[in-house]
């Protein structure tokens, strides 16, 4: 058809003003590339790592909850005593219940350990002891000072009370998997000598810190004889088959009430041994009462310490659903810190994303600004060409069609190099984003074969596999390409939009301006 | 049988001032016709009426028994009525013979090897081969003239309307300008052409004069 013809002509001929709209659409569409490719990207890596998310959770008493409901139960303000008495009341869920619902298809895996509290004896001592055997009398009332403390035997070496239970100078923990013992999949703590003990036996091997082994001139194969601080006759014997590196502390020494506090004085056990030391402690102990008529039993009470682990933020959400339609009442609530991180690890991502989309809106608005008093410019010079067609007796319409295969011939050529500008770009830009995501899970992985005293690469996963699925070296190459497919398709599809709206602006102008006018009057003014 | 009758044509540009008034008169097919007038009678506002430019404020400009202004005017310009502007008018980024070629494509009469065609005709008003292959703003007022009265011919309209075609033109090439548009009448066709000069007027077959309205010469 020769409108056509006549529009490639017009913008071959008319080079100069062509060039400017070309260039218009040029920067319009690379910047418009970039910023779309950005936040396409952003959005992915959003959606990608929330579903390559682990999750951790616990289920604790839900204290804010508490506090609610007794302060809406009564006007005044809620008397300290009655809330103490609520809440000492209160339990946590027993192991039985919480393995239970560890058994719900959400939950990818349940991690537990239990603390006790032993003594040292004969000669060997808690690292640092000497400053804290020497420690000030605590007052009685003990609330001021943050926790339910009170000196129950009084004197120094006595055995200390902390919410009935008898502290001990040691902390030793019992872990029922690998994956549980957390400082050392992240690498904080890690074995330097001997091996890991075996975490499904109730063998009594146990793991002491570097310090505390150096210290005490332990060794590995020496066996360790700690106490129940409450009945210091009884006494249980452990094998240390390994010695590991405690790593930075994280509790300065001046804020601890006990050596016990001090991760070197932590002695790793597995939980079946653990559990075992606590049943023999019940079987031989005995009962007395405290000034405050309470009864106090001698027996080793271990404190339970669990995760549960789910694939996704939303087994999360869907187990959180599933516990209070079991029954699980007000009392209790099932927390996540890391999702909670997660979310504020997104700002940076959102924030990146939010400026892109300002100066998508920016360039649009800024473009379409400039393209409109382009083509105001340009009806000048067109509306003599209008006069003259429509004055042979071309219809409007065609003069129309004529000015829109203008209009799109240039903001084809405009588009495709645009776009090519803005890959160029924004690729780099897009890649090296999801590079740091991808070689941060990287490294992390890699590191937690070798925190085990194992070589890494090339060792079986460890029990717990939930906890970085899909980052390992293949995954992360193929993640990377996914995303370039996505941004390719994406971006050109978004841009393909601008590029028709620009050609309907141009058009559009155009359009109103051969409306408007008889050949006549155009020429009249011409002449 | 008449091609044009006006019929008590009356023309105004500001709706006070009549430019024409009350004009009836013939053009019949096969003719030459000239129309004279001083500057600013009214002989491009007539054309343009007869163009189909523009409707007569009052009166009617019959086309072959037919009210011009019922007409569907887009196809009687582009396909019945040749013009030749007194501005040219012609397409800035086209070269001379793709403006004639343009004109042929836009009757919708399927001309057959238009490119040759329009060479021929542009060969006829005087353009060589290279000036006809210039863009049109490269060329003389005198060459855009001939350009414009190929392009008015090219599709072979029933009636030319021609507003001063030799005005830019010397006597030689003017002689040739004639001598096309009385080939065209003598071979059927209606040729309308407004002049100021008496040795073209004296070619017609027959003239009208226009005299410039008494308000409208006060004014000058
Ligand atoms: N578009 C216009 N608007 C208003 N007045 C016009 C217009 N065109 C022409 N005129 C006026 O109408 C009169 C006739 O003009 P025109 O037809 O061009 O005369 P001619 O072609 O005989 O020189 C003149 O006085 C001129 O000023
Ligand atoms: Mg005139």
């Amino acid at each position: 058809m020769f409108i056509i013809r006549n529009a490639i002509k017009s913008v071959s001929r008319s080079i100069g003003r062509s060039i400017l709209l070309f260039l218009i659409v040029v920067a319009i569409t690379a910047a418009a590339a970039v910023a779309l490719s950005i936040r396409s990207t952003a959005a992915q890596v959003a959606d990608d790592s929330a579903s390559q998310l682990s999750v951790t959770a616990t289920i604790d008493i839900d204290r804010q909850n508490l506090m609610q409901q007794a302060q809406s139960q009564q006007d005044e303000p809620v008397a300290r005593e009655s809330y103490r008495d609520q809440f000492s009341m209160l339990q946590s869920l027993p192991l039985d219940t919480l393995l239970e619902y560890a058994t719900s298809a959400h939950v990818s895996e349940f991690r537990y350990s239990a603390t006790l509290s032993l003594n040292t004896t004969d000669d060997i001592e808690a690292v640092g002891s000497e400053e804290t055997t020497q420690a000030t009398q605590l007052n009685e009332s003990g609330l001021e000072m943050g926790g339910v403390l009170s000196g129950g035997g009084g004197g120094a070496g006595g055995p200390w009370s902390f919410a009935g239970v008898s502290l001990g100078d040691l902390s030793v923990v019992g872990y029922a998997s690998e994956s549980a013992m957390t400082s050392f999949v992240s690498g904080q703590q890690k074995i330097i000598s001997g091996a890991m003990i075996d975490l499904t036996q109730a063998n009594n091997e146990a793991l002491v810190s570097s310090e505390f082994a150096v210290y005490n001139s332990l060794e590995v194969g020496d066996s360790l004889v700690l106490a129940n601080p409450a009945a210091t006759d009884q006494t249980y014997t452990f094998t240390i088959v390994g010695i590991y590196d405690a790593g930075a502390s994280s509790t300065t020494e001046s804020l601890r009430f006990s050596t016990s506090q001090d991760p070197a004085n932590q002695i790793i056990i597995s939980y079946p041994t653990l559990s075992a030391v606590e049943d023999e402690s019940s079987t031989t102990a005995t009962t007395s009462t405290d000034i405050r008529g309470q009864s106090i039993s001698t027996a080793l009470s271990s404190t339970l310490t669990h995760t549960f682990v789910f694939e996704s933020p939303n087994e999360y959400q869907e187990f959180d659903t599933q516990l209070r339609a079991a029954g699980l009442d007000a009392t209790y609530a099932l927390t996540s810190t890391d999702l909670e991180a997660y979310n504020s690890s997104l700002i940076p991502l959102e924030n990146l994303s939010n400026f892109a989309g300002k100066m998508l809106l920016i360039v649009l608005g800024v473009g379409a600004l400039v393209f409109a008093v382009v083509s105001v410019f340009n009806t000048r010079e067109r509306k003599y060409e209008i006069g003259v067609m429509t004055a042979i007796g071309i219809s409007k319409l065609k003069v129309v069609l004529q000015f829109l295969a203008e209009a799109a011939t240039v903001t084809l050529l405009g588009l495709l190099a645009g776009l090519g500008i803005g890959m160029v770009a924004a690729v780099p830009v897009a890649e090296t984003l999801l590079a740091n995501q991808v070689s941060a899970a990287q490294a992390q992985q890699t590191s937690v074969e070798t925190n085990f005293g194992r070589p890494g690469g090339g060792a079986p996963m460890l029990g717990g596999t939930a906890t970085l699925p899909g980052l390992g070296n293949t995954s992360a190459v193929s993640y990377i390409d996914q995303i370039n497919a996505r941004v390719d398709f994406d971006v050109a599809g978004q841009l393909g939009a601008i590029g028709l709206g620009l050609a309907l602006l141009s058009s559009g102008f155009g359009a109103a301006f051969v409306m408007r006018y008889e050949p006549l009057n155009i020429l009249a003014e011409r002449s | 049988m008449s091609v044009f009758t006006l019929d008590n044509v009356s023309y105004s540009y500001d709706g006070t001032t009549n430019v024409l008034d009350s004009l009836s008169w013939g053009f019949e097919a096969g003719k030459l016709y000239g129309i004279v007038g001083r500057s600013g009678a009214g002989k491009t506002t007539l054309l343009s009426l007869m163009a189909g430019l523009t409707n007569p404020s009052a009166g009617r400009v019959m086309f072959d028994g037919t009210d011009l202004a019922t007409m569907d005017r887009y196809r009687y310009r582009s396909h019945d009525v040749g013009v030749i502007f007194q501005s040219f008018n012609l397409l800035p980024y086209l070269s001379a013979v793709e403006n004639v070629e343009l004109s042929m494509y836009a009757s919708g009469k399927h001309i057959q090897n238009s490119r040759l065609r329009a060479m021929a005709l542009l060969h006829q008003v005087g353009l060589d081969e290279t000036k006809a292959k210039r863009r049109v703003l490269k060329l003389s007022g005198g060459e855009q003239q001939r350009v414009a009265i190929a392009r008015a011919i090219g599709y072979d309209p029933k009636v030319v309307l021609a507003d001063e075609p030799t005005g830019n033109l010397d006597l030689g090439t003017q002689q040739d300008i004639i001598d096309t548009l009385t080939v065209l009448a003598a071979s059927g066709r209606c040729v309308v052409v407004v002049t100021h000069s008496p040795e073209v007027a004296k070619c017609m077959d027959s003239v009208y004069e226009l005299k410039v309205q008494s308000v409208k010469r006060h004014n000058r």
